[in-house]
């Protein structure tokens, strides 16, 4: 990766007065839009369209959750051309960022609490707002709440970020906790900074999406473990309010690594999906799992995950190895008009995304946007997925590759680092290694390469880059970099 | 609103469009022109009825002049001069000495005073410069024409018209009556009041001043006037011959490497959408179908019938590859709408820079170098030409018809519009087509044989190509596909021009074209030129002018036509080229024909050459000591204390008052730095439409008292702008303002409150009453009268500001819970009160909240009804709480509010702080209870398993 280095050179010669610069881009739009086209989902020219959730209705209208408050009910936003129709159903709430559906109400979380509602006169607008818990404090700067959709037992994860983004003034900042559905307030756990997304994985387990700043050198994918602490130790104050949870843990020191210090504060959760700055973003934020059945291409079960400063569209995949949640981070989709807060998949199997640019910088050129990424029914040539082995790693491609070229070792280049855990803001990446690629093996389908590797490193980031290859028709892949997050070496050689 | 009072009085008929959405009214400027002039009506029409010209004219030239120097802002002065309603510098510019319209101000020398300065703005027929008279012209058949005299001879005389400075009238001697000299200036009179006040006018002179004595500009020769350039007829002739495709049958290797890569139709595209019939018409004679079409006649050679035949079987072949979807019947019973919306986006978006414009009738109106369409009807229905419009490289990859960006309901506007002037009714040409086999395979032989396969590639396994023609070099142009006779090859049917040029080209084909050859012929190619002018050559004809349109007048020409293309690559980064190119990127909002994009592979090389080939003189550029001091000073420069960038430029998204000009924060990401140092010290050069002034003509600052040098302030305006969409926010910036209104039902919004904290519930009713709950503290928080609130502090940046109440006579109430123990309530601060719980809100019919919260056993709900008083027709707040309890609770406290000073009146009332009068229900007794440096109203209150009622009026 070369481009970093670039990077770290110009911000030395400035000093640090020149804000740093948004990030690169891939490059990569041009080839993208023939697998993914960018749909415009159109809203009226005075419609300030900040959208901030979503949710799909049983009637396959699209419903808008906004950052001004609103729920919007969208028709024909899933059409092929959408042509749309906005109902405003509901007005005056403050920042949704989380919006389902059942049985009648809407289950929204905004900055306040979380509210059932409900059209009760059936005249097509809402009318009953139930408070169903409020339990947090909310009283200072920048205290966002993101709610998830409701999960299985109808319950609602809410991430709830600092006080001022540094501190945890008031009860539960930097929790999440989880509301029932008779409104029942449970501390899940603590150490959050940052939320920007929350959501089950692919296997159902919720996660949320952390940003880069004090504690967490970039960006990451987080498990939400019950008992469990996030990393950043300024809420400890509130763990006599969660008695079930017994004591505060121990306070981490700094500066560390996260392996480091997971190792003595046995409540610290490792960051499951780490997305290096810049180049994976630099503030991801909502997400979802393709569970389209094919439809949205060849990445079904995978997270998908939308980045506020970058306007672009990322994927995850996850799985847990040695008892620990872990996985890796994929280019997807660059060039979208906005900053990007949420995302929903459809019925029809398209990606809807939206979002503001408001607050932050962010490169999407307008204000706001509302768009869908279809796919186009072809496939892309692409990394699917890697996944830990015990002397490696086995990575999976969406066409078969080139055998000649994908048998090479040489094929592979593979850098290794961590970030520093520690109070201060982000952090550079530290602890470089370059572990050799010593053997490549093709599967017999061409789709999958194990590859053995001398010098893995528990608790790295393990940078790939695989631009040589080629796929059996000679294309060169879309994106050739990917991000493992090593936080365990498999025992056995498949993964729990 | 309130920002908009800076520039007009609230109650002037000045036409703004107020959108509502839910509540929100959105005051946009919607014609900016319209409106400041009725507000400069407004403002120049004081009590005694006299203009602004009048009331200057009466003031000493010379005092003005003196003020003018103090006083006068040159930076508002430049502005002015350039701006769409006053525009002086249309006129006054420095360009040749023929074209000019009025004097150069920087070259009116000495003898003109500053005083006689002021008397020729002010009364400009008073004195008319030598050079610039005008004269009235009777003519033979009694019409009286007034203008300056541009030329004139024995023949003709040309004036410049009085009515509009653009246009020029050639009048015959022999229809001239009587010439007289006139004593109407060109120069409109009352120009000054235009102005919005005598502010204006001290800012406008003192510019005007300081280019009177800076003297001429040593600016290089505008663009604009200079002679257009014709294309050599050899470079036409390239053009034509990649245009006609010879190369794929003759050899010639230069011609390879231009673009496009791509050539002929996609056939399979083709036999799937069109009109079968009407294809096999066009094989057959494809000029007679298609007049000016390049595609060659193959069958010209071969008997009526049996090119019909042969045609036909050429059709039957395709369509039994691709099948064919033609559908003209379903058009047939779509009805009109979209056709007005299709018109305007035909001679709008920019269709007609290459076509021909249509009449009201949609009857194509002819323009020479217009590319023709031919019968549309007859070819598409409306499916297939919306789909050719959406995405026109899919049928033709050689990217010659770009894509219009058009959305898909805008491509099916489009397409009803092209369609409906000649449906053709129950032409035999829209039979229906039954694919016939044996045809097909004829026609599959005939596809090969008649060399079909060398344009049309893709379409079947082609047989070798015939015997290779000669090389191009090697063509005798006299023979074969240019002789213009019938023969066994392509027919082009040239006319004579057409075929000059390619003689041309064929007796001095170059082995190697340079860098500006490629340029030229990329851009006659894709007929770029018909918008874009570049080193002369091109730019928008005269003819199709008025079809380039912008949506702000203040702009003048740049806001219309397209920009120069002149050095281009010099100005451009590379990375955002190809967005512009590629990426569908625009950066003018302003300009209604939209930039089409040509396909990827078709401009990759054009970006090259432009990158490679275009250069500017060297620059000198300030050094940077201080990088943090300079951004601080460009930021100042941005500034309305500084060059006031943010008067016309946009700033991250937020659109000056005046113009929507190219957003600051796109800058540094658009342009190299060379080229901003270049075009800040003298615009025009660059840009030869802009109205953009120089702020550093002859690179001396005209405000110098910011500080440093010209090249010091642009270095740090670069430094400045180099942060992107993360500089930090210039003064002066407008900002549009927000407002949240009650409609015929209430509007509420929960967010910070001013003293409130962030759980405030806001609530706007009908009647113009509002309040604001505490859903924190369970509290009536504040009332206030008139508008809503402005809901900026919240709905912009990060959000974490207050909603502003607007309005009139706020009432705050003090903080903590309102019904508590009255034995032992919680201790009052901002905090949460511990035994309080918010349960949320019903909305009745008009969208008023009735709030629900509990407090210990307590279930209170607390509605607001925004009354009209019967007797006085004001509105007040009538408070409904509905309260029961489980367990009975005996010594409950409802404090209604505390104050300085509480009374009770004979009516039993209570009169707070002498400004809010709170009625209590007669089956409740509020009382005073004194405090530390307060009073307080309190209620006692009984709540049992029954319903307990409490009713509370406010008025203020």
């Amino acid at each position: 990766m070369r481009i970093p280095i670039v990077f770290m050179l110009m911000l030395f010669s400035l000093g640090t007065l020149r804000a740093e610069p948004l990030g690169e881009y891939w490059g990569t739009a041009e080839q993208e839009a023939k697998y993914y086209r960018i749909v415009e989902i159109p809203f009226p020219d005075e419609m300030a369209m900040e959208a901030s959730s979503f949710e799909v209705l049983p009637d396959n209208r699209l419903a808008v959750g906004t950052r001004r408050g609103d729920i919007y009910l969208v028709t024909g936003a899933m059409d092929q051309y959408p042509s749309t129709k906005f109902h405003r159903y509901a007005a005056g709430l403050d920042e949704i960022m989380g919006l389902s559906y059942q049985d009648g109400s809407f289950f929204v979380t905004q900055q306040t609490e979380v509210t059932r509602i409900t059209d009760t006169n059936q005249d097509g607008r809402a009318d009953q707002f139930d408070t169903l818990s409020d339990a947090w404090g909310f009283r200072n700067y920048h205290e966002f709440a993101f709610g998830s959709k409701l999960d299985p037992d109808g319950n609602i994860w809410v991430a709830l970020c600092l006080s001022e983004s540094y501190k945890s003034k008031v009860p539960f900042r930097g929790w999440c906790v989880k509301i029932t559905p008779d409104g029942q307030t449970i501390p899940v756990c603590s150490g959050i900074r940052s939320p920007c997304g929350i959501g089950p994985n692919e296997h159902g387990v919720m996660f949320y999406a952390e940003s880069q700043g004090p504690w967490n050198g970039s960006c990451s994918l987080k498990v939400l473990e019950p008992g469990g602490f996030m990393g950043h130790p300024v809420s400890f104050n509130w763990y006599p309010l969660a008695k079930e949870l017994g004591p505060a843990p121990v306070v981490p020191n700094s500066p560390s690594r996260l392996l480091t210090e997971s190792k003595r504060v046995k409540e610290l959760v490792p960051y499951a999906v780490v997305f290096p700055y810049r180049k994976m973003g630099r503030s991801i934020s909502g997400f979802m799992v393709d569970h389209t059945g094919g439809k949205f291409g060849p990445f079904e079960n995978q997270i998908f995950i939308g980045d506020f400063s970058l306007s672009v569209m990322m994927r995850a995949t996850t799985e847990k190895v040695n008892g620990v949640w872990q996985g890796a981070c994929y280019p997807f989709r660059e060039g979208l008009a906005t900053g990007l807060l949420a995302c929903q998949f459809t019925p029809r199997g398209d990606l809807i995304v939206g979002g503001t640019n408001r607050g932050w910088p962010v490169r999407g050129p307008r204000p706001y946007a509302l768009q869908r990424l279809d796919w186009t029914g072809l496939v892309p040539f692409e990394v699917k997925e890697i996944n830990a082995r015990p002397d490696g790693f086995l990575v999976t491609f969406t066409k078969p590759v080139d055998r000649e070229i994908a048998a090479k070792p040489e094929s592979y280049a593979l850098s290794t680092y961590t970030h520093l855990y520690r109070q201060a803001y982000g952090s550079p990446e530290v602890d470089q290694t370059t572990p050799r690629v010593s053997n490549a093996t093709v599967s017999a389908d061409g789709l999958q390469v194990h590859l053995q590797i001398d010098g893995l490193v528990q608790g790295h980031v393990h940078d790939f880059d695989f631009h040589p290859l080629r796929s059996a028709e000679n294309a060169p892949l879309v994106h050739s970099n990917a991000y493992y997050t090593l936080n365990e070496i498999p025992r056995s050689p498949t993964a729990e | 609103m309130f920002i908009c009072q800076l520039h007009l009085p609230a109650a002037s008929p000045c036409p703004i469009r107020r959108t509502t959405v839910g509540g929100l009214a959105v005051v946009k400027n919607v014609c900016l022109i319209t409106f400041m002039i009725f507000a400069l009506v407004q403002d120049a029409s004081p009590v005694l009825g006299q203009t602004l010209t009048e009331r200057l004219v009466q003031e000493d030239p010379a005092k003005l002049v003196q003020q003018a120097r103090q006083e006068g802002d040159i930076v508002r002065g430049a502005i002015l001069f350039h701006q769409g309603n006053i525009n002086c510098a249309k006129c006054h510019r420095p360009i040749s000495e023929n074209d000019r319209i009025a004097p150069d101000l920087s070259r009116l020398g000495q003898e003109v005073t500053d005083a006689s300065m002021v008397e020729s703005i002010l009364e400009p027929s008073k004195t008319i410069r030598k050079g610039f008279e005008t004269v009235s012209v009777l003519t033979a058949d009694g019409h009286v024409i007034n203008g300056s005299v541009v030329s004139q001879d024995d023949q003709k005389v040309v004036l410049r018209s009085s009515q509009n400075v653009d246009q020029l009238i050639t009048i015959e001697q022999d229809d001239i009556d009587a010439i007289k000299p006139s004593t109407k200036s060109n120069m409109p009179d009352g120009l000054a009041n235009e102005l919005k006040d005598r502010q204006q006018f001290l800012d406008l002179l003192r510019y005007s001043l300081d280019l009177k004595q800076r003297g001429p500009t040593d600016a290089a020769s505008n663009e604009e006037s200079m002679v257009r350039r014709e294309l050599s007829d050899e470079v036409k002739g390239i053009v034509l011959i990649k245009k006609l495709n010879c190369g794929s049958c003759h050899d010639w290797k230069t011609a390879e490497s231009l673009p496009p890569l791509q050539h002929a139709p996609d056939l399979k595209w083709s036999a799937k959408w069109l009109n079968p019939n009407q294809l096999a018409e066009f094989i057959a004679n494809p000029q007679q179908v298609k007049p000016g079409t390049s595609m060659p006649h193959m069958l010209g050679h071969l008997d009526d019938q049996i090119r019909k035949d042969s045609a036909t079987a050429i059709v039957h072949f395709l369509t039994s590859i691709a099948g064919n979807e033609f559908q003209a019947q379903a058009d047939r019973e779509q009805g009109d709408e979209g056709i007005p919306r299709g018109e305007e986006l035909f001679h709008s978006v920019g269709c007609v820079a290459c076509h021909s414009p249509r009449n009201d009738m949609a009857i194509e109106q002819p323009l020479d170098d217009s590319i023709p369409l031919g019968d549309l009807a007859n070819k598409y229905d409306t499916k297939a030409l919306a789909a050719f419009l959406e995405n026109p490289h899919v049928a033709r990859p050689s990217g010659r018809m770009p894509n219009m960006q058009l959305t898909h309901p805008e491509a099916l506007d489009l397409s009803r519009y092209l369609l409906q002037s000649n449906d053709s009714g129950e032409d035999s040409s829209t039979s229906s087509w039954e694919i016939d086999a044996t045809l097909a395979g004829k026609g599959k032989q005939l596809f090969t044989e008649l060399r079909c396969v060398n344009c049309h590639t893709g379409i079947a396994d082609t047989a070798p190509r015939l015997a290779s023609p000669s090389a191009l070099a090697d063509v005798d142009p006299k023979r074969g596909c240019l002789s213009g006779e019938p023969g066994e090859w392509p027919e082009y049917r040239l006319d004579e021009l057409d075929q000059q040029h390619i003689q041309a080209a064929l007796r001095s084909l170059p082995a190697e074209l340079t860098a500006e050859q490629e340029i030229d012929i990329t851009l006659a190619t894709f007929n770029c030129v018909a918008c874009h002018r570049r080193d002369n050559v091109g730019g928008v004809s005269a003819d199709r002018s008025h079809h380039f349109q912008t949506t702000n007048l203040n702009l003048g020409e740049q806001g219309r036509i397209p920009p120069t293309l002149t050095g281009v690559g010099a100005k451009l980064n590379e990375k955002w080229m190809r967005d512009v190119l590629v990426n569908h990127r625009s950066i003018r909002p302003y300009m209604k024909t939209r930039m089409p994009q040509y396909g990827e592979q078709n401009v990759n090389r054009l970006i090259e050459l432009f990158q490679s080939n275009d250069r500017l003189s060297d620059t000198e550029f300030a050094a940077v000591e201080d990088l943090k001091e300079m951004q601080e000073l460009g930021l100042k420069i941005a500034g309305n204390q500084g060059l006031n960038c943010v008067a016309c430029h946009t700033f991250r998204y937020e659109q000056s008052d005046t113009m929507p000009a190219v957003d600051l924060t796109e800058m540094s990401q658009r342009l190299k730095k060379d080229w901003f140092y270049q075009y800040m010290l003298d615009p025009p050069r660059f840009s030869p439409n802009t109205v953009m002034p120089s702020f550093w003509p002859n690179g001396k600052a005209i405000r110098p008292d910011i500080a440093g040098d010209a090249k010091f302030q642009i270095e740090a305006l670069w430094q400045y702008l180099l942060d992107g969409r993360q500089a930090r926010t210039p003064r002066g910036l407008i900002v549009e303002p927000l407002e949240l209104l009650a409609s015929d039902e209430a509007v509420m919004l929960r967010r910070s409150y001013p003293d409130v904290g962030k759980r405030g519930i806001g609530v706007g009713y009908p009647n113009q009453v509002n309040l604001v709950f505490d859903s924190e503290q369970m509290r009536l928080a504040m009332i206030w009268k008139g508008k809503f609130a402005d809901p900026g502090g919240v709905w912009r940046g990060q959000g974490h500001g207050t909603v502003r109440p607007l309005g009139d006579s706020l009432v705050r109430f003090a903080h903590g819970p309102e019904l508590d123990d009255a034995e032992s309530p919680w201790i009052v601060d901002d905090g949460r009160p511990p035994h309080h719980r918010f349960k949320g809100y019903s909305l009745d019919e008009k969208m008023r909240p009735r709030f629900n919260y509990e407090f210990g056993n307590v279930i209170i709900n607390d509605y607001y009804v925004d009354a009209i008083d019967s007797s006085t027709n004001a509105p007040y707040i009538r408070r409904t709480l509905t309260m029961k309890s489980s367990s009975g609770e005996s010594n409950v406290t409802f404090r209604a509010a505390t104050g300085k000073s509480i009374k009770q009146s004979d009516d039993g009332s209570f009169l707070v702080d002498d400004g809010l009068r709170i009625r209590v229900d007669e089956k409740h007794a509020g009382t005073i209870v004194d405090q530390l440096n307060a009073k307080q109203l309190r209620i006692p209150l009984t709540v049992n398993e029954g319903v307990t009622q409490l009713i509370l009026e406010y008025r203020w």
